[in-house]
């Protein structure tokens, strides 16, 4: 068999939005427009400079519900590229970008195989007039497809191993991923089928889940977009020899890099040090993201006295104005978008539940809410006018349990700094 | 703290005023109405928190009893440290603390010392009358209020309807459920809109697919109708090919036609026409060449017979011709010949005037014995140069005579010059051998004039001796008489004469210390004569004094040698007595200058010499030359005659000079040079005239051999004619033998023209041959038809390529003419007409295609460019996480507000505020038990009662009297609470109680008393009865009036 290689992503998400970022300046908008789109070019950049045999992109190129059409005319100017280059494409759709949802009508160039939804196809790769590959795919026909999607993929026998045998599936491998659970299987379901390599898409933190015959590996996403798909993201590079071995290398492609730090207040006396504290914690992101520029949520954690500062009103949102005017016009920006304030005053709350003052009182009542759930429920209702108000109800999302008992602890820690101001200066 | 003393400087009618011993506990005032309780009061507060602005509406108590405007208060803390609090209205207004320790502070040390009391609750609550206990309002104050309703919560000052309140504010500015400003209610409202936005983006993306379903649509319409199109557009090319190709079809049907009517040649020749007429043509011009050639032939036999020649003329042509060179010479010897003539008469009379200029006698003879050879002349210029070196010699030696007897002049006048300094020099002169004798014996002087010093300076030493020795010889005073005085006088006198020599000697130091040793040796003398000495006698003194007057003696001898041998010598230098050294060397110098004299005599004696010796010389000098110069002048005569000799033997006048001599040369020079030019100009004259013989004789002979008559007239014009004869006899021959040469020419020329004429007639006979004729006109009517022909085959060739151009060749191209056959060129117009317009009509058709499909094109296109979705998107997604953040903040505040509310009520039910028990506890007794409870709810400010039943009422619903006992006992609560937790504070009340009825009066002094055991009490009345009642129910209270 010919040497080969090949590149395996999945969940590009052309043109979906980040989500979590609460505040941003135009310029900045305009690079997160473009992240997704310049991590896709990098991949296609690689798969051109390393001359690679063809692209597997495993799902969730696009948000189908988005329409949007500029993400799918880029899309296909990649992939034109990669035509151009004598690359071949091979793609099945997810749940974000199934069949039967929103697609522009666009020509795809002629290297391009998509897989039907309806049954696994199976294509054959050859390289200089010899064979060299088969891949095996389905697309999500529609977006709930809550189906075991492995069972529609043969089994290879022995005379088909002589080949290198490839399985594309958007799918929800075990049960614990954090993901919705669509075209769920089990790691055995693959391993059954006698496949060399499985290109997974769906989950968004790349992960080699079987080491060894076969490969079985999530790419992630090629670009982070939510402050929990922090880290370096990219996609793998497959390299396979002439025994039909193949080795992985995982290429960093993101442009944009979430970050989420936490910083104790503990040691922290002053606004000042706080401060420095932060762009200390800038510089080392700016760093760890080797070149690229990145995003931060910094959680202020800890107990000093200066959370009655920073609890005060505006004070947080004042440091972090300035930082982001800092920040904007770099080339490298590393733009933080928001401080959260989950520190404590500095006092012991033990000795607040044995006062015989009102403050005792109040902080039994808050002990009191926060763990009977009746009276959660009860809480629960004096926030119902914002949640249940017509655009709560559509752009809010209902508040879990663990949220609430946040939002109660945190309302304590507000009730307190009002209270005890006097006491903590 | 409590007050210690109050001294007011100026405050209302107050004015130096002092309240001095006040206790720690209660003190009454008892005053008047209007004695100034109010403004004691007033002046408390305005001591401790500031006078009010002068544009208040307060009353600014001015000080009206004069003193300024202020004061202090002095007051000690609960240790028992003094400090004075002083505030004065004029200038800076701030209060001075004087501290203990003799510092002075401000506000901050004011603040230290009245706790967490300010101006409001100091007011409202410690000092105040019945106006504030009145009002309920002063209690409502923000400070007061929460202070009431916070005091015992642990809160400190912070008021929990304030907290509640804010928490409220907070939560309201970021979600109202009818609102739109609220930043949650507007965030919604954005998101709304930036979603409608993206559908309308959405519905570009549905527009985006039907745009291309139409595009395919009308592209598959474009593709069909440009099918059609293409076919019409075929017919109608064809159509139009077959309009094109009529016209050529047509002419190939009539050439057909016309070649069947002409006659069938098997062959001509190619361009026959052409080449028959070349022959002919040149066959005529052949033939006139040679009828032109044959009359030629004719004109020169004719011009041949008309040519004679004279023979004679031309035997002689060699004679005539050498004439004719010579007819030249001929004419000019003619016409020279009297010319020259003319010339020798001139010549001739030119050549005796000259010689008479040189002398009357002269003739030719005489010029041609004349020499005037160069050497001649040279000897006329030796001549000339002797006679004038003569000349020169003689000048020369005039001049030097003339010199010499100037130098003699000269020479002699010095003589006399110096003769006459000899004789002033001689004057002086002393003689020399004198003089030289002189100097010998003044040298003598010179030389023993110190020996005859030293020789007298010895001889007076030996004196001294001598004298000395008589003195000291005893023996002998006995024998002689007393020592005589004259050896002293003999010393002075001594010393006197060194001195007058030192003197002379210029030796004054010498000399007199000389006389003052001498002068002291005389009265050393004088005194020992005059002792009487112990005389003694030493040995050997005999012998010593004898040897002293021998060298005595010798010395006297000696010293007479030198004097005598000094004073010949002396008179010889012409000095009377022996001369001292001043008068020798003057002596010296005199002779020095005598002996220059005589050198100088001398020498001019030697210059006199000298003189004389060269005035001989010249002398005998002078004589010489003159002798010269006679033998000089005797040379210059010899010179003369010889030259005069010469002139007469030459035959030229005696009385010429040389330079004269050489003039007459060039004269004579001349004269010879005119006499051989005659000679010449006779030769010439001869020869001429005998070349004119000659020539004549010549053409003599020359025309008889010629037979021609011999004219007497003029030679040359016979030679000229019979020249000119021969000249044309022998043009003549020349003529003829031309005319031969070109007779046979011609007839060369005749024969090939008629060689040619023979070919051009064969190729004729062949050409007719060829052309199938007979005749001319026969090979003519051949050519036309022949010619006829090819054209109209190539025409219908031609033709036929021109249509298979259009339809092709092969079976097509017999369609083609098949089809031509069976139509006609209207038939063909009408169709092409018709298939035009269905052409024009699909093309209009296609460009509104085109132009639709462009216009889906663009709208595709610009789809394509929007790229608003992405930032859209990314705004949206902004915005719900700012919605999301906001409604936790929200949320939270919500959470806060709720459960404090709960914990409000919790601790109202669970725990009153200390205030509120202590004021309760107060109320309770002033009203005699009548109401048991006070109740102050902690997020309401109203204070509520119930009574012993347990019925609430609102104060509204209480008595004036009642509510004033709630109110005091309100402030009461305070002041305890607040003194638990603060510095006690001096309370002041202005006559408070009297709405209360006597028994409530005791039972509020009872309260009084428990009060005053924390506070120290200020009470103010006007009422004599009260201050009664209080020092009754509080005996340690103090009375003031």
């Amino acid at each position: 068999m010919k040497a080969f290689s090949f590149i395996h992503t999945a969940d590009l998400h052309l043109d979906s939005p980040f989500k979590g970022i609460s505040e941003v300046s135009e310029e900045i908008s305009l690079e997160l427009t473009e992240a997704t789109f310049k991590a896709f070019n990098k991949i296609i950049d690689l798969g051109i400079e390393k001359q690679i045999d063809f692209l597997l992109i495993a799902g969730d190129i696009y948000d189908g519900r988005d329409r949007s059409l500029r993400a799918q005319l880029r899309f296909r100017d990649g992939l034109k590229r990669l035509s151009d280059a004598g690359i071949k494409v091979y793609i099945v759709h997810g749940n974000h970008d199934p069949l039967d949802g929103w697609s522009a009508n666009l020509d795809w160039p002629k290297n391009v195989h998509i897989f039907n939804g309806k049954s696994v196809e199976e294509v054959s790769v050859e390289k200089d007039g010899e064979e060299i590959a088969q891949i095996y795919g389905i697309s999500f026909h529609t977006r709930d497809i809550k189906t075991n999607l492995t069972h529609k993929f043969p089994k290879i026998s022995t005379p088909k191993k002589a080949l290198f045998n490839i399985g594309m599936l958007h799918c929800n491998v075990g049960t614990n991923t954090g993901h919705e659970p669509y075209a769920p299987c089990t790691l055995q379901d693959l391993i059954t089928r006698n496949f060399n390599y499985w290109a997974l898409g769906h989950i968004h933190k790349k992960a080699i889940i079987n080491e060894n015959n076969p490969l079985v590996i999530y790419s992630g996403n090629p670009q982070g977009l939510h402050p929990k798909e922090t880290g370096a993201r990219g996609c793998f590079l497959v390299n396979v020899d002439e025994n039909g071995e193949p080795t992985t290398e995982f290429i960093e492609v993101d442009s944009i890099r979430w970050f989420v730090e936490k910083l104790s207040i503990d040691s922290l006396y002053i606004e000042q040090e706080l401060i420095s504290q932060i762009h200390n914690c800038i510089e080392k992101i700016r760093e760890e993201a080797k070149g690229r520029s990145s995003i931060c949520r910094i959680i202020l954690t800890g107990r000093s006295v200066l959370h009655s500062s920073i609890a005060r009103k505006g004070v947080l949102d004042d440091i972090l104005k300035d930082i982001k005017g800092d920040e904007e016009g770099e080339k490298q920006f590393v733009w933080i978008e928001s401080i959260e304030d989950d520190t404590n005053p500095e006092i012991d709350r033990k000795s607040l539940l044995e006062r015989k003052d009102f403050i005792g009182d109040l902080v039994k009542v808050f002990e009191e809410f926060s763990h009977d759930k009746t009276k959660i429920a009860e809480l629960k209702e004096s926030l119902e006018p914002l949640f249940t108000s017509p655009g709560g109800r559509k752009l809010l999302e209902p508040l879990d349990d663990e949220h609430f008992l946040d939002l109660i602890k945190k309302a304590e820690t507000l009730c307190l700094d009002k209270l005890m101001k006097d006491e903590f200066p | 703290m409590k007050f210690e003393e109050i001294y007011i400087d100026g405050f209302g009618i107050f004015h130096d005023y002092h309240i001095k011993n006040l206790t720690s506990g209660l003190t009454i005032f008892i005053k008047p109405n209007e004695a100034g309780k109010s403004t004691i009061l007033s002046f408390q507060k305005r001591i401790l928190f500031g006078f009010p602005d002068r544009r208040s509406i307060l009353n600014l108590y001015p000080a009206l009893s004069g003193g300024n405007h202020g004061g202090r208060l002095i007051v000690s803390t609960i240790d028992n440290k003094r400090h004075t609090i002083e505030r004065y209205s004029g200038g800076d207004r701030d209060v001075k603390v004087f501290l203990p320790d003799g510092s002075t502070g401000g506000t901050r040390e004011l603040s230290n010392l009245l706790g967490d009391a300010n101006k409001d609750i100091f007011e409202n609550i410690y000092a105040f009358g019945l106006t504030e206990l009145q009002d309920f309002e002063t209690l409502n104050s923000e400070a007061v209020k929460g202070r009431i309703y916070s005091a015992g919560t642990g809160i400190g000052a912070i008021s929990l309807p304030e907290v509640q309140k804010n928490l409220e504010t907070e939560a309201g500015s970021l979600f109202k459920e009818r609102g739109s400003k609220p930043e949650i209610n507007a965030l919604s409202n954005e998101i709304k809109n930036v979603d409608s936005r993206l559908r309308e983006i959405e519905k570009d993306a549905q527009n985006f697919d039907e745009h291309h379903k139409e595009l395919e649509e009308i592209t598959k319409v474009i593709v069909n109708v440009e099918q059609e199109r293409n076919q019409i557009r075929t017919k109608f090319n064809h159509t139009t090919n077959l309009i094109t190709v009529w016209d050529d079809w047509r002419k190939t049907q009539e050439a057909e036609e016309r070649l069947q009517k002409i006659p069938e040649i098997e062959n001509f020749p190619e361009n026959g026409i052409e080449m028959l007429e070349r022959n002919l043509e040149k066959i005529d011009e052949l033939n006139e060449n040679i009828s032109k050639k044959n009359e030629g032939l004719e004109k020169i036999k004719i011009q041949k017979s008309q040519v004679k020649i004279d023979e004679k003329l031309l035997s002689n042509e060699d004679k005539i011709l050498e004439l004719q060179k010579g007819q030249d010479k001929y004419i000019s010897a003619v016409r020279d010949l009297p010319t020259l003539e003319e010339k020798l008469k001139r010549d001739k009379e030119g050549l005796k005037g000259s010689l008479h200029e040189i002398g009357a006698d002269w003739d030719e003879e005489k010029l041609s014995k004349f020499d005037i050879s160069i050497p001649t002349k040279e000897i006329v210029r030796k001549k000339h140069n002797t006679l004038e070196e003569a000349r020169e010699n003689i000048r020369d030696t005039e001049k030097e005579v003339q010199g010499i007897e100037q130098n003699i002049k000269n020479i002699e006048e010095e003589i006399v010059d110096v003769d006459k300094r000899l004789r002033t020099q001689l004057l002086q002169q002393i003689d020399e051998k004198k003089l030289k004798q002189q100097r010998k014996s003044l040298q003598f002087l010179r030389v023993k004039y110190p020996n005859l010093k030293e020789k007298e300076a010895d001889m007076r030493n030996l004196e001294e001796k001598e004298e000395l020795f008589t003195i000291l010889r005893p023996h002998r005073a006995e024998l002689l008489p007393k020592l005589p005085l004259w050896p002293a006088l003999m010393f002075i006198a001594a010393g006197i004469a060194s001195l007058m020599l030192s003197i002379f000697g210029n030796n004054w130091a010498i000399g007199i210390s000389i006389l003052a040793i001498l002068s002291i040796s005389a009265i050393i003398y004088v005194i020992l004569s005059r002792k009487e000495l112990p005389i003694t006698t030493p040995e050997g003194f005999k012998d010593k004094e004898a040897d002293l007057s021998e060298r005595r003696e010798k010395l006297e001898s000696e010293l007479q040698k030198i004097k005598s041998e000094m004073l010949s010598n002396a008179q010889i230098c012409k000095f009377e007595d022996i001369p001292d050294s001043q008068l020798i060397e003057n002596k010296d110098s005199e002779l020095q200058a005598a002996s220059e004299n005589l050198l100088k005599s001398n020498e001019l004696k030697k210059q006199q010499e000298t003189l004389k010796q060269k005035l001989g010389k010249l002398s005998e000098k002078g004589n010489t030359i003159k002798e010269k110069l006679k033998a000089l002048r005797k040379e210059k005569e010899k010179a003369q005659k010889e030259w005069k000799n010469w002139l007469t033997e030459k035959g030229l006048e005696s009385e010429l000079t040389p330079e004269g001599t050489i003039d007459i040369f060039a004269t004579i020079k001349t004269c010879v040079e005119k006499k051989k030019s005659i000679e010449e100009t006779t030769v010439r004259i001869d020869s001429i005239q005998e070349f004119i013989e000659e020539y004549k004789t010549k053409i003599s002979s020359v025309l008889e051999n010629c037979n021609r008559k011999k004219g007497e007239i003029n030679v040359i014009v016979e030679l000229e004619k019979i020249t000119e004869e021969l000249n044309q006899a022998i043009e003549d021959c020349k003529t003829l033998e031309q005319l031969d040469i070109d007779e046979e020419n011609l007839k060369l020329e005749l024969r090939t023209l008629e060689e040619k004429l023979e070919g051009h007639q064969r190729t004729v006979s062949e050409l007719l041959s060829q052309g199938f004729a007979e005749s001319e006109t026969e090979f003519r009517e051949n050519a036309r038809n022949w010619e006829e022909r090819n054209k109209l085959m190539d025409e219908t060739l031609q033709e036929e390529q021109n249509i298979k151009r259009i339809s092709g060749n092969g079976k097509p191209y017999f369609d083609f003419i098949n089809e031509l056959r069976e139509t006609s060129p209207e038939d063909l117009k009408e169709k092409e007409l018709q298939l035009k317009e269905r052409v024009e009509e699909m093309k209009n058709n296609l460009s509104e295609l085109r132009e639709k499909r462009g216009g889906i094109d663009e709208r595709i296109k610009q789809i394509e460019r929007k790229e608003e979705g992405s930032s859209l998107r990314v705004e949206k997604t902004v915005k719900m996480q700012k919605l999301k953040k906001k409604s936790e903040e929200w949320s939270i505040l919500t959470l806060a507000r709720t459960i404090m509310g709960k914990a409000i009520k919790k601790y109202e039910q669970e725990r009153q505020p200390g205030v509120i028990k202590e004021a309760q506890s107060f109320f309770s007794k002033m009203t005699l038990g009548r109401y048991s409870r006070v109740l102050a709810p902690l997020d309401e400010a109203r204070i509520y009662v119930e009574d012993k039943d347990g019925r609430r009422k609102d104060i509204q619903e209480l008595s004036r009297g009642t509510a004033e006992q709630l109110y005091l006992s309100l402030r009461f609560g305070f002041i305890r609470e607040f003194s638990k937790r603060s510095e006690s504070l001096p309370i002041v009340f202005d006559d408070i109680l009297v709405n209360f009825d006597p028994e409530r009066f005791r039972a509020a002094c009872e309260a009084i008393k428990e009060l005053a055991k924390t506070n120290q009490i200020l009470y103010f009345t006007c009422h004599p009865e009260s201050g009664d009642v209080l020092t009754e129910i509080i005996p340690e209270s103090k009375k003031m009036r």
